[in-house]
């Protein structure tokens, strides 16, 4: 079905009212220049004025294969399509017909070629195509604005820390919701559910203004909480500390300091991941090198979680690699709007994966990404488990020394998360007083705790399984608690022989 | 003692944040800290860092103290994870070996188990708690290690206390006595801690015979109520003497009760005894004992109960009021009349337990007290009694008594009729649904209770026993089928008949379409008939959509016919809307029901159904 380029149906493609109003802006203040069309009109082209000084190339292609144009835009923007295309658009929509025709640039044409080729499968075309090309005016803009949101950011804790959280005013409550949006805005998309939880965790809605007012709709005031737990408070100090690593780290690896240091390449992806969070096409993993073929993995464990602040839900599955041992994570975030409209996040694996191609995202944490192109089939092959596979799992499985070790070196880096998931062997399981113990062949012990809050008790569902089907190899979550400032274990999964039981919801 | 000093700087850190930077940089821990650390700081560089950074957070002024905290807050974060050491146990001591325990895998699958875990923790988007519960039971996939630490506190919750604990615990099986005998609180048990000892009960039989004992010897009345009942129940014999001696000395009134039921199935005289008292007693523990009695198995049981029928219970006439003129004369009196009424109550208990026992010699008593007795109650006792038990010798001389009997009382004898002897409850119910009865007064009304219990009955029972009982007793649908055209009985007939779709009722269906229907009994029919693939149907269920008056019975008319599923129907429905538009305007809101359900009627049949 051919697109009909009109008002309306820019209006469906558009992400929201706002971009629809820049374009506007846009062509008012005719930002869009040197517009022109091919032969039989399929295929439009511009130039847009951009904040960077380079203009944008705009395009627009009618002759693809879906019921929507292909749209591409050289600016960094996220938001697709951005205002700059929806602009050519809607110039299109008004004065299509008086567009001059002339050839279309070579890159536009090769694109076209390329995407003609849409039933070559998406693997194939990774596998031929390089990395992503970038508009390097638009990164070096898009950089200057991170350092500045950064030190903006970095200038905002100082005032708080100075003050003092417990002196916070409603007025700074609002300023480190305004951070957050300025993060969004900056693309710094670690640090914007960090201040988000941090706004949530030290503020209240005022109760004066519930009383009085019963429209929803109203935003309501926060106004500082009291009576913070011994809990909340560690969990505020932390989260201020990360946010300043963040900044510090953040900045260091924009003005390329992180380089002369001498960090590698791996390193400074992966900060920059864990900063900004930046979305990687599996081509650009392959390219850099965050690759692995041919290897065999085996579910440990898989959770849901929901975030009701930040609105949405994710699904974790912890795979062991059966051929290194390390444990890599699967990982798929759903918002509740994609939940609303019937999308499911993935379930449980319950054989073994043969995985052909994958990216392994980059960093020393201990439970790094993997992912692989889903729609190609034969990337990941589900296959019934053997007990050659269980036999791998109880081979991986480590002393509790060396998995403290791992988890110390994991937590060292204040951007990485405080928990991980290891794969302990357990040679004895036991009671000390009313505490479940996990102890390995070194007589080395691990107090077993349910994390607080949690509905579904994994210790009670260990205890049942070791005192059934005796120890075996412990999937664990270690976790640093920051009140005792101490490692806790939660326990995942107990391997047996050639059972696995999950213990954990 | 430096890594107790680094963990106190540590967390005194974490309150600084709230203190503020300019309360933080005096504050004395700072200096107390550096100066226990200094000795190893000279040493180990990281720890020199430390103290380099409280030194300047110290010196610092102004915002740029808040600056150094930070930077002290981020150093700390990275000494303390080469220090991080694992949790230690509260207690010291050596590890105990688990005791073994039974097999439980983890079989549910994530979705499912979200569902069971919302279910048991009333917590997510879960509906019929109780039916999803009972549903994974039925699966056998809701036996998970995961479910076990919500079983017991799922007791507790009423919506869904009866599933756990006859079907969900006893699924787990051993696995979960341990904690039910760890949070069963003997000695202050109430309701929970009941449901608890049941459940530990129905799971280890005989085997929780040491429990119950030092339930009943040491329990709250709740729990020694729940004991005795258990008792009786798995281990009668040895329940027996234990029973006898709270029936007579408890305290509690619901032990009392609960001990006259353990003593249903005893069989020694003296437990006889005991009951036969018992029936004697107060009317609580009459009407328990009188239950117990009716399933006596001790051989004497009748001939004790027969001697219980006293003469002066026989000849027991209608109080005399006597003539009373000072309060001590009233109060007497009204003492007698009192003590006369409880002498019939037990009267009329004893007529339903002569009954119960269904021996040639308690029914002659029954007949004979329904013929003679002075008193009106105990005369329409005997009458029920006997309907009950089938006696037919003086039908019309039994029915009025039972038509004439407050509805409660009929309900009690027609349920009583199917607990007693279900395959003989149509022999002893069809009588009341000839013409000759349903024209008698209130022998509509009466016929439809007895339906609706049917009905009940019916409801209650699972696919296979619907069946067995419509197997056994086939003429339950033949009477249905003849009550169709009676329109009072008409509701209740068509929901009997939906159970069991004979295809004998089919036809006599199609009949009432083509006769004049009242508006509450179109839907029904159009829900009975949806059951049948017929050709007539599709016309039929216009005939009948037609004579719909809501917009609302019309929407639940579509439902069906989109669950009938017929394109034939679709293209009638089509001429049907097209004839109405044209006699009278019809709204939008009317027509777009209607228009969605001709669509899905007549969709493309040959295209291959929609996948996600």
């Amino acid at each position: 079905m051919a697109f009909e380029v009109t008002e309306q149906s820019i209006g469906g493609l558009a992400p929201n009212d706002k971009a629809m109003e820049d374009a506007r802006e846009l062509i008012r203040s005719g930002a869009l220049k040197n517009l022109a069309k091919n032969e039989d009109g399929s295929l439009v082209f511009g130039d847009c004025r951009g904040s960077s000084g380079a203009p944008y190339n705009v395009s627009m292609d009618l002759a693809t294969a879906g019921d929507k144009p292909t749209l591409r835009c050289t600016c960094p923007s996220r938001q697709k399509p951005c205002k700059h295309v929806l602009g050519l658009m809607l110039v299109f929509a008004q004065k299509g017909a008086s567009f001059p025709i002339t050839n279309p640039p070579q890159e536009l044409l090769d694109k076209r070629a390329q995407q003609g080729s849409k039933a070559t499968p998406k693997a194939a075309r990774t596998k031929a195509a390089g990395p992503q090309k970038r508009n390097q005016g638009a990164l070096a803009k898009k950089g200057k604005e991170q350092v500045e949101a950064l030190e903006t950011l970095g200038n905002f804790l100082v005032d708080l820390v100075n003050v003092g959280v417990g002196g916070i005013t409603p007025k700074m409550i609002a300023e480190i919701d305004q951070q957050a949006k300025r993060m969004v805005d900056a693309n710094i998309f670690v640090a914007w559910p960090e201040l988000k939880r941090l706004s949530s965790a030290i503020s209240q809605t005022s109760d004066e203004k519930d009383d009085n007012d019963d429209d929803d709709e109203t935003p309501k005031d926060k106004i500082a909480a009291r009576n913070l737990s011994k809990e909340t408070e560690a969990r505020v100090a932390w989260m201020i500390t990360r946010l300043h690593a963040m900044v510090r780290r953040g900045i260091k690896l924009l003005d390329g300091r992180l380089e002369s240091e001498g960090a590698s390449q791996s390193e400074r992806d992966a900060t920059y991941d864990l900063i900004f969070s930046r979305r990687w096409q599996l081509r650009d993993l392959k390219h850099a090198g965050y690759w692995v073929s041919n290897h065999r993995y085996l579910e440990i464990s898989h959770e849901n979680r929901n975030y009701e602040l930040l609105e949405f839900v994710e699904a974790t599955g912890y795979l062991l690699d059966l051929d290194d041992g390390s444990i890599v994570r699967e990982w798929t975030a759903l918002p509740y709007s994609a939940l609303y409209s019937g999308q499911k996040l993935r379930v449980s694996r319950r054989g073994s994966l043969v995985v052909k191609e994958a990216g392994l995202y980059p960093g020393e944490m201990a439970n790094r990404r993997i992912r692989w192109d889903e729609k190609e089939e034969d990337a990941c092959v589900e296959v019934v488990r053997q007990a050659a596979d269980y036999e791998r799992v109880h081979y991986h499985a480590k002393p509790i020394d060396v998995v403290l070790k791992a988890f110390r070196a994991h937590i060292r880096n204040p951007l990485h998360q405080l928990d991980a998931v290891y794969l302990v062997a357990a040679a004895r399981v036991g009671m000390v007083g009313s505490e479940l113990i996990v102890e390995d062949a070194a007589k080395d012990r691990l107090v077993m705790q349910d994390q607080p809050g949690a509905i579904v008790s994994g210790t009670v569902a260990l205890r049942q399984a070791a005192a059934a089907y005796g120890p075996g190899s412990l999937a664990v979550r270690l976790h640093f608690d920051l009140v005792s400032r101490n490692v806790c274990a939660e326990p995942l999964a107990l391997f047996v022989g050639d059972e696995q039981l999950r213990l954990h919801a | 003692m430096a890594k107790d000093t680094l963990k106190q700087l540590d967390s005194n850190i974490d309150g600084m944040f709230f203190t503020g930077a300019q309360v933080a940089r005096s504050h004395a821990d700072l200096a107390a800290a550096k100066h226990k650390l200094a000795p190893i700081a000279a040493k180990i560089p990281a720890i020199r860092r430390v103290t380099e950074q409280v030194s300047k957070l110290e010196q610092a002024d102004g915002k740029s103290a808040a600056t150094e905290l930070l930077d002290l807050a981020l150093l700390m974060a990275q000494v303390r994870s080469a220090q991080a050491g694992p949790n230690l146990p509260a207690e010291p001591g050596e590890l105990v070996d688990l005791p073994p325990a039974a097999k439980i895998g983890s079989p549910l699958l994530p979705t499912e188990l979200h569902n069971l875990v919302c279910a048991l923790t009333n917590t997510g988007d879960v509906r019929h708690r109780a039916v999803t519960i009972g549903e994974a039971v039925v699966r056998g996939s809701a036996r998970d290690l995961r479910i076990l630490s919500l079983c017991v506190p799922a007791l507790s919750d009423s919506y869904i206390a009866d599933v756990v604990e006859t079907r969900l615990i006893p699924l787990m099986g051993q696995a979960v006595i341990p904690e039910l005998r760890k949070e069963l609180d003997i000695e202050k048990g109430r309701g929970l801690d009941q449901r608890m000892l049941r459940a530990i009960v129905r799971i280890e039989g005989a085997g929780a015979l040491d429990i119950l004992q030092d339930a009943v010897n040491r329990g709250s009345a709740d729990i020694r109520s729940a004991a005795i009942e258990e008792f009786g129940r798995v281990a009668p014999r040895e329940a027996e003497p234990i029973a006898s001696i709270l029936v007579e000395k408890d305290r509690s009134k619901e032990v009392r009760i609960a001990a006259i039921r353990a003593l249903t199935r005893a069989t020694s005289d003296q437990a006889l005894a005991v009951l036969l008292r018992a029936f004697g007693g107060s009317a609580d523990t009459r009407s328990a004992a009188e239950a117990s009695l009716m399933q006596s198995t001790h051989p004497q049981a009748t001939q004790k109960i027969i001697e219980l029928f006293t003469p002066e219970l026989a000849d027991l006439a209608h109080y005399r009021i006597k003539k009373a003129t000072t309060q001590e004369e009233k109060d007497e009196a009204a003492k007698a009349k009192k003590a006369h009424e409880e002498k019939i109550g037990y009267l009329v208990d004893l007529v339903d337990l002569l009954a119960s026992r269904g021996t040639e010699e308690t029914k002659e008593i029954v007949v004979q007290m329904f013929r003679t007795h002075k008193i009106k109650d105990v005369r329409d006792t005997a009458a029920r009694a006997l309907l009950r038990m089938g006696y037919k010798e003086a039908w019309d001389e039994l029915v009025p008594a039972l038509y004439e009997a407050p509805e409660a009382a009929q309900y009690q004898f027609i349920h009583g009729t199917f607990a007693f002897e279900a395959g003989k409850a149509y022999e002893r119910l069809a009588p009341f649904f000839t013409p000759d009865a349903l024209g008698m007064k209130a022998g509509l009304e009466f016929a439809q209770r007895v339906l609706m219990s049917l009905c009940n009955v019916i409801n209650a029972a699972e696919g296979p026993e619907i069946k067995a009982l419509f197997d056994d007793t086939p003429e339950w649908l033949d009477l249905a089928i003849r009550l169709l055209p009676q329109e009072a009985l008409r509701g209740q007939a068509m929901a009997l008949l939906r159970q069991a779709k004979p295809p004998q009722a089919l036809e006599p269906a199609l009949d009432l379409v083509r006769s004049p229907l009242p508006n509450n009994h179109v839907l029904p029919l159009i829900d009975f008939l949806a059951q049948y693939r017929d050709a007539r149907l599709p016309a039929a269920f216009i005939r009948l959509f037609n004579m719909l008056q809501s917009g609302y019975q019309q929407t639940n008319a579509l439902d069906v016919f989109k669950q009938y599923d017929e394109s034939n129907l679709g293209d009638m429905l089509r001429y049907w809307l097209e004839e109405r538009k044209s006699r009278r305007k019809m709204s939008r809101t009317e027509i777009e029901p209607i228009e969605q359900c001709i669509l899905y009627l007549q969709r493309d049949r040959t295209a291959p159904p929609a996948t996600n």
